[in-house]
């Protein structure tokens, strides 16, 4: 089972869906389609246009994953009071197929934002700032042992030598 | 970081759902009578009364041309 690891504090609050009056918002009354079937239909008929195939070629040249953009699709959708949430889901992934269909046939290399964990071989952002840091503190220190015996070194050169015992010039 | 997306889980039970059709055989005549034997719930889940199953179908239409044009 897949589990949500963002834990965003920009989460609407309890109650939050409350505060609007019942039926205003379009997912609150009963949608345009209610088959899954119908839904299909729906998106097939959108997706097989040559705008639509447009469109969605700049996205995929962008670097957008088609899972991110199978998942908007869907979700507006919900919004505008198109279909229900639980037909959304169920029509995802052929969304994703013919999205990456419409890919194929127009030869663009696109990301299907599919993979398990895409930043397993990424390096951490806080682990480079980590060793950027360690790095300068390793810098800073070696300045400061080193520049200390320089300034000694001139000091002892600049010093002229008198006495009896020194040596003529 | 990446936000939790349900396509992932959805089209990975889909690819699963799509393989299991394609090794499923083809049912028997069905008897019909007082004495027939019973559909079984599994065959039930499997049948094209199921949308899943509908939405498999589709699935792997696309899944297919998409195996021709990559050449897979």
């Amino acid at each position: 089972m897949a589990r949500n690891t963002d834990f965003s504090f920009d989460a609407p609050i309890p109650g939050m869906s409350l505060t609007a009056e019942f039926a205003a918002r379009p997912w609150q009354s009963p949608p345009e389609i209610g088959s899954v079937d119908d839904a299909i239909e729906y998106y097939l008929e959108r997706m097989s246009t040559d705008d639509f195939a447009d469109q969605l070629i700049d996205i995929m040249e962008m670097g957008v994953p088609v899972a991110d953009v199978a998942n908007t699709l869907q979700l507006g959708a919900v919004m505008e009071g198109v279909h229900t949430i639980d037909v959304g889901i169920l029509v995802m992934p052929l969304l994703t197929e013919m999205m990456m269909l419409i890919g194929d046939s127009a030869g663009v290399e696109y990301e299907s934002g599919l993979e398990d964990n895409p930043d397993k071989d990424r390096v951490r952002r806080s682990l480079v700032e980590k060793t950027l840091r360690k790095l300068e503190n390793m810098d800073s220190v070696k300045k400061n042992d080193e520049t200390p015996d320089e300034e000694e070194e001139k000091q002892v050169t600049e010093e002229p030598s008198t006495g009896l015992m020194a040596r003529r010039q | 970081m990446r936000t939790y997306n349900p396509v992932l889980s959805t089209y990975k039970t889909m690819s699963k759902q799509v393989e299991e059709m394609s090794h499923v055989k083809e049912p028997k005549k069905i008897l019909s009578g007082l004495l027939a034997p019973k559909r079984k719930e599994e065959q039930k889940e499997n049948s094209m009364d199921s949308p899943v199953m509908r939405v498999a179908s589709h699935f792997k239409i696309l899944r297919n041309k998409r195996n021709e044009i990559n050449g897979s």
